[in-house]
């Protein structure tokens, strides 16, 4: 026991040390460095919510070290020792208004923002807004430009200062889709069309990342496989390029041509590449079972050919949750 | 599953995999030679399998828990291993990851986490609030058993048929069968399953347990604290546990029957699986935290020498987190997109949590403040607890607003949190726990040097792993990848991570070590080796089979301190007068009839009726048996507890001044039946709520989806009323004669009973017959548990009322002939008192049918 003091001020200094450390890298550290104006306004909540906390937890951490030092048994000096001394009316009233107080004010903060940063909510702007539709396939995404009649694959493309509606759904296992530089998260998932709204203030990505960009930049988060990617793209061999479906390169480029999208801010995405047992899976999946051949069935199916897929879903969407099948 | 080859049963291709087989291979071949070169077998199934003494099943509990900490800490490191170095690495390939944090996730929650918490309620409880067993003993052994069991189930999909690979909350629909195929996601099913029902009743019998076998004298608020956090978790427990229960079958009526509760097509709805497992979830991570903040208020106690602070707000805070946990679930899905109003109010009620919490933290603090403290090991991890809950806590409400979770979720910020939480909270936790109670449970102490080495190796290490795992997250790091490249410059906090995995790796072999190397240098202590507070310090180390020679008779919180100052004054007690003392026999029922339910699970898992069938009717059989048996207890006679604490006493003087303060009080104890009966009908009650859960949850889903008729048959197609309300009007009438049975008991009128019994069986029996029938006239009209998520709903709620009324009539019988036998007697009112409730209850569940489903389903 001789070295408790030693072992006490290391237990104390290390998370400090640790935090310097951390600090010193924030450079790479995207979500503290936001490009666009949600993403902003979310580093400010971030900030703020934050400093709320610390008001309260380091005092609490010095004075849990002040404590366990000052009535440590060993101590030379004698301190006051009161047994029986197990309540006090003022001090619990403290200790229940402080955090009462702090977590009023963290949650009056964090109301205010939920409805400015609604992730549906159009964002004001001069320029006229941009839709772009995000299908979540099984290891891919698939972006749709409605209004420039393209598509592409793992590959995203817009202007800087424009807003963006992200129109999303999944046709696959649910997925999660994040541009940390810009602001966060929404689900995808099947059967519902979600909607997040996202601005780009500055241009973006391919210059300041390069190469490699595509998996830098935008991350896939695949919720619930996160199989990976970067090795699975190198079994199928060609890890580096965004794959764009059928002619898709030359139609990005079109479009980007015909000015909509010029000066973009760029986002490719690492692309996932449907394994064998998938595509097995795929195909199975749009054969209709047998059990599901009775004739109430092919009514309905028949009934959902008539408007493509995914504008069918948008189309009945009620307050963002659209079930399937009614 | 067809297997038609070998290589679709086992588990192949992977150097790591054919590891397991040798090594699991060769641990079983070592048991059995060692178990038959020592003669070691009957001693086995005598002392251990079938005991139903809840010290040694807090023992088994713990060990088990241990291995399965080794485990999911080995599938910790592997990850950790893979994730060291980027692009390059192919450590792990990408599958095999997938496997890996699931079963980590789900092995350290389900199987480390639960079960140390049940060895530890074992351990403690009934010791702390002087009783002589748990309210349930068989029980409790049962429930052992089905967590071994089920445990055993989980882990054998390593090596058989593969590992479920959706993580561990197995969100549909990937975990459909359309996209999970294997059998992995079988054996996930049926591991939580099986074990899940052992959890449930472990929370019954313990609510039971702290309700109504308290010592005389100890009333609620003289309770010590960590009988105060076991009964909030317990409480949390049977109210949440139905709902995993209810998930993890619809889960399996989707794989198994094809049903579309949370499909894609048909009308099924993934987020009605999100929404109910957190439902389950999140109360579960308070589950398992509440007795970690009991451990650490007793040792903070003890090793300052002092009271607890603020007990009456401690108690207030427990019970408040264990009801507020039940109303912050959607703060796991913040970007579900459910809109501003739902996202704030889920916010702010998880704010709302650190309150409580901050306050316990303040208490210890200053139950610390003019203390004389000494840092013995249990209080030297209550220490490295403090700071770290903070900081777990802080990154909590980071994350519980909302629109600033939208950049943390799913990344490797989460990720760092609830590590820091449940290994800085409960891990901890539980590792004070057992620090402070070994000496009590084993008679010897730890090796002090070992565990200050294993202590800062896991505190560095738990600091070294998870701060940069914080960066990584607002680096954008996700969870659950394998891989990352070069250039993200993820590297450098990647490896440090990893570097700390290793260190808390190296931590628990210390612990290992220590265990070992203090087993074999013995330290053996007396009854009170830390200066201690609570009861279970005042009686001999380990403590004799039947815990207190004499109930003691309570009189203030902290009894034993205040004792040990009574004596210290001299205040002399009369010399013990011992009684025999009523006792539990074993019982083998409980580990075959679990070993049923694997039969059951495994055979549900491959789809092999060959087993299914053998399972399912072996599980009946003992159950019957077990009802029919009813030589289940014993004496042990006043001169045998004589001897045995003279024995004890040797070592432990001071047991004689707990024991004898209340040679006089004869109101509880030995005095048999009486008791009993109350206690019984009690966890029965109890029961009967988890049950009303179960069947609020059917009655949510089926709320959710009555209307995802898929274009499939509505209600008003299906349902014929004419035969409904015969069937209501059945049911209704059996509950009145089951009622009449219960009067001529009443009466000690046996005839009458068990005419009225008849009477009730055979409504029951036509009610089933028609309900059956009507069931097979939908099906037969092409309206089938698949053919839409109403349907589907509507199948497993009406069909788990039919399931409760078959189980039941089969019930009745047995209880009819149990009468006919042995006539009106204390046991027999109890048996018949339950089922004519149950009944009862089956019946107020059958309006609700009757209301919601068939009543709004026709208009
Ligand atoms: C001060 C109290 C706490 C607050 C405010 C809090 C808040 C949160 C929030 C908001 C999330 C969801 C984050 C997300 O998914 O984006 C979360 C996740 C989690 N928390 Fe806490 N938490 C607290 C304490 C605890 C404790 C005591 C435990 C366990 C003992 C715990 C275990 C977890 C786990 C396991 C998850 C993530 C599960 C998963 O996604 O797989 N938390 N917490
Ligand atoms: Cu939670
Ligand atoms: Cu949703």
């Amino acid at each position: 026991m001789k070295y408790k003091g030693w072992f006490l001020r290391a237990a104390a200094l290390l998370p400090l040390a640790l935090m310097t450390f951390l600090l010193s890298g924030c450079a790479d550290v995207v979500v503290l460095d936001p490009k666009g104006e949600i993403g902003k306004h979310q580093l400010d909540l971030i900030y703020i919510t934050t400093g709320l906390c610390l008001i309260i937890i380091v005092p609490v951490l010095i004075l849990t070290f002040w404590i366990a030092w000052k009535y440590r048994a060993k101590s030379k000096k004698k301190e006051a020792y009161q047994p029986e001394w197990d309540h006090s009316t003022k001090l619990e009233t403290i200790w229940w208004g402080i955090p009462i107080l702090i977590i009023l004010l963290i949650a009056i903060v964090t109301v205010q923002y939920s409805y400015k940063l609604e992730p549906s909510k159009a964002i004001a702007s001069e320029n006229k807004p941009i839709t772009i539709q995000v299908v979540a396939l099984d290891w891919k995404w698939l972006f749709l430009y409605p209004e420039q009649g393209i598509a592409t694959v793992n590959y995203v493309q817009f202007p800087e200062k424009v807003p963006v509606q992200f129109q999303l759904t999944a046709d696959a296992p649910m997925n999660s889709f994040w541009i940390p530089q810009l602001g966060g998260q929404i689900y995808t998932m099947s059967g519902m069309a979600m909607k997040l709204h996202l601005i780009a203030d500055e241009p973006g990505g391919l210059l300041r990342y390069g190469r490699e960009l595509q998996r830098r930049i935008l991350r896939q988060d695949d919720l619930q496989r996160e199989g990976d990617v970067a090795s699975r793209l190198r079994q199928v061999g060609s890890g580096r390029q965004a794959i764009v479906s059928g002619d898709g390169p030359g139609r990005l480029q079109r479009a980007r041509a015909a000015g909509n999208l010029a000066g973009a801010f760029v986002l490719r995405f690492p692309c996932r590449f449907v394994r064998q047992d998938r595509q097995q899976v795929c195909r199975r999946r749009l054969r209709p079972p047998s059990r599901r051949r009775s004739g109430i069935v092919q009514r309905r199916r028949g009934r959902s050919r008539e408007r493509p897929r995914y504008e069918r879903r948008a189309g009945h969407e009620r307050h963002g949750h659209v079930r399937r099948g009614r | 599953m067809k297997i038609t080859k070998l290589s679709d049963f086992f588990v192949t291709g992977d150097p790591l995999i054919y590891g397991a087989d040798v090594a699991i291979g060769l641990t079983m071949v070592a048991i059995v030679v060692a178990l038959t070169a020592f003669k070691r077998w009957g001693w086995l199934w005598r002392e251990w399998l079938t005991t139903v003494d809840h010290k040694r099943i807090g023992i088994m509990y713990v060990i088990a828990s241990l291995l399965m900490l080794f485990r999911g800490g080995v599938d910790a490191l592997l990850m950790r291993t893979q994730l060291a170095l980027p692009d390059s690495m192919e450590f792990l390939k990408p599958d095999h990851y997938n496997d890996i944090f699931t079963t980590h996730g789900v092995i350290m929650i389900l199987f480390m986490a639960m079960p140390l918490m049940f060895g530890l309620f074992n351990l403690t409880v009934p010791l702390q609030i002087g009783a002589r067993d748990v309210a349930f003993p068989l029980l409790n052994s049962l429930s052992f058993w089905l967590f071994f069991m089920g445990a055993m189930l989980f882990n054998v999909s390593f090596v058989i048929g593969g590992s479920p690979e959706a993580g561990w909350l197995a969100y549909p629909p990937l975990s459909e069968k359309m996209f999970s195929p294997g059998v992995g996601q079988d054996f996930y099913i049926w591991g939580i399953q099986i074990s899940g029902i052992g959890s449930l009743m472990t929370g019954i019998n313990f609510i039971v347990t702290i309700l109504k076998m308290r010592a005389p004298g100890m009333k609620l608020m003289k309770m010590p604290m960590f009988t105060w956090s076991v009964l909030s978790s317990c409480v949390t427990i049977i109210l949440a546990f139905p709902i995993l229960t209810v998930t993890l079958a619809l889960l399996f009526i989707d794989r198994y029957f094809g049903a579309h509760f949370f499909t894609l097509d048909m009308g099924g709805n993934p987020m009605m699986y999100i929404n109910l497992i957190w439902m389950w979830g999140h109360p579960e991570v308070y589950i398992v935290v509440l007795p970690a903040f009991g451990i650490f208020s007793e040792i903070v106690a003890t090793f300052s020498k002092k009271r607890l602070f603020g007990y009456g707000s401690m108690v207030f805070a427990l019970m408040s987190i264990s009801i507020f946990s039940f109303f912050t679930w959607a703060h796991h899905f913040f970007t579900m997109g459910s809109g501003a109003n739902v996202n704030a109010f889920f916010a702010v009620t998880t704010m709302i949590i650190a309150i409580p919490t901050g306050v316990k933290i303040f208490n210890w603090l200053f139950t610390m403040y003019k203390g004389k403290i000494t840092f013995e090991l249990p209080m030297l991890w209550t220490m490295a607890f403090i700071p770290c809950f903070i900081v777990g806590g802080m990154t909590g409400v980071m994350l519980s607003v909302a629109p600033a979770d939208f950049q943390f979720h799913n990344s490797y910020f989460l990720i760092a949190h609830f590590h820091q939480v449940l290994i800085g909270g409960v891990v901890f936790g539980y590792f004070a726990g057992l620090y402070y109670w070994w000496p009590k449970v084993f008679g010897f102490k730890l090796n002090d040097k070992l565990g200050k080495w294993a202590f800062w190796l896991w505190n560095i290490g738990f600091y070294v792993c998870f701060m940069p795992q914080y960066v990584l997250g607002l680096m954008g790091m996700t969870r659950r990848v394998s891989s990352y490249s070069w250039d993200t410059g993820w590297w450098s906090w990647n490896f440090v991570s990893t570097i700390g995995g290793f260190l808390m790796g190296i931590g628990f072999l210390f612990q290992v070590w220590q265990i070992l190397h203090s087993i074999k240098f013995m330290e053996r202590v007396k009854g009170d080796p830390w200066g201690g507070r609570t009861l279970e310090w005042s009686i001999p180390s380990p403590a004799p089979f039947y815990n207190f020679a004499i109930t003691p008779k309570v009189e203030g919180r902290d009894d034993w301190w205040r004792r040990k100052e009574l004596a210290a004054k001299g205040v002399q007690d009369p010399p013990p007068k011992y009684e025999p003392i009523h006792m539990p026999k074993n019982s083998g029922t409980p580990i075959v009839m679990s070993l049923f339910w694997f039969i059951l699970g495994f055979g549900f898992v491959f789809d092999w009726l060959w087993l299914i069938v053998p399972g399912a009717i072996g599980i009946a059989a003992t159950m019957l048996y077990h009802s029919f048996n009813y030589d289940t207890d014993y004496y042990v006679t006043a001169e045998e507890v004589r001897k045995t604490e003279a024995k004890a006493g040797e070592g432990c003087l001071m047991a004689h001044v707990a024991a004898n303060q209340s040679s006089h009080d004869h109101d509880h104890g030995h005095d048999g039946h009486h008791d009993l009966e109350a206690l019984r009908t009690m966890g029965f009650w109890i029961f009967i709520i988890t049950d009303c859960i179960i069947f609020g949850t059917l009655f949510a889903t089926y709320a959710v989806l009555m209307n995802s008729t898929a274009g499939g048959p509505t209600g008003a197609d299906l349902f014929e009323m004419p035969g409904v309300i015969a069937e209501t009007f059945i049911l209704l009438t059996s509950s009145f004669t089951s009622g009449l049975a219960v009067l001529s008991m009443n009466r000690g009128d046996k005839k009458g009973l068990i005419g009225w019994l008849i009477v009730t069986a055979l409504l029951g029996a036509s009610f089933i017959t028609l309900e059956v029938t009507e069931f097979l006239k939908m099906i037969d009209e092409g309206a089938k548990i698949s053919t839409s998520a109403f349907l589907s709903a509507f199948y497993t709620l009406v069909g788990t009322h039919g399931l409760h009324v078959s189980i039941g009539l089969i019930w009745m019988v047995a209880l009819m002939l149990q009468v006919a036998k042995r006539g009106i007697t204390p046991v027999t009112k109890r048996k018949i008192g339950n089922i004519s409730l149950y009944w009862h209850f089956l019946d107020v569940v059958w309006i609700f049918v009757f209301t919601i489903v068939y009543m709004m389903g026709v208009r």
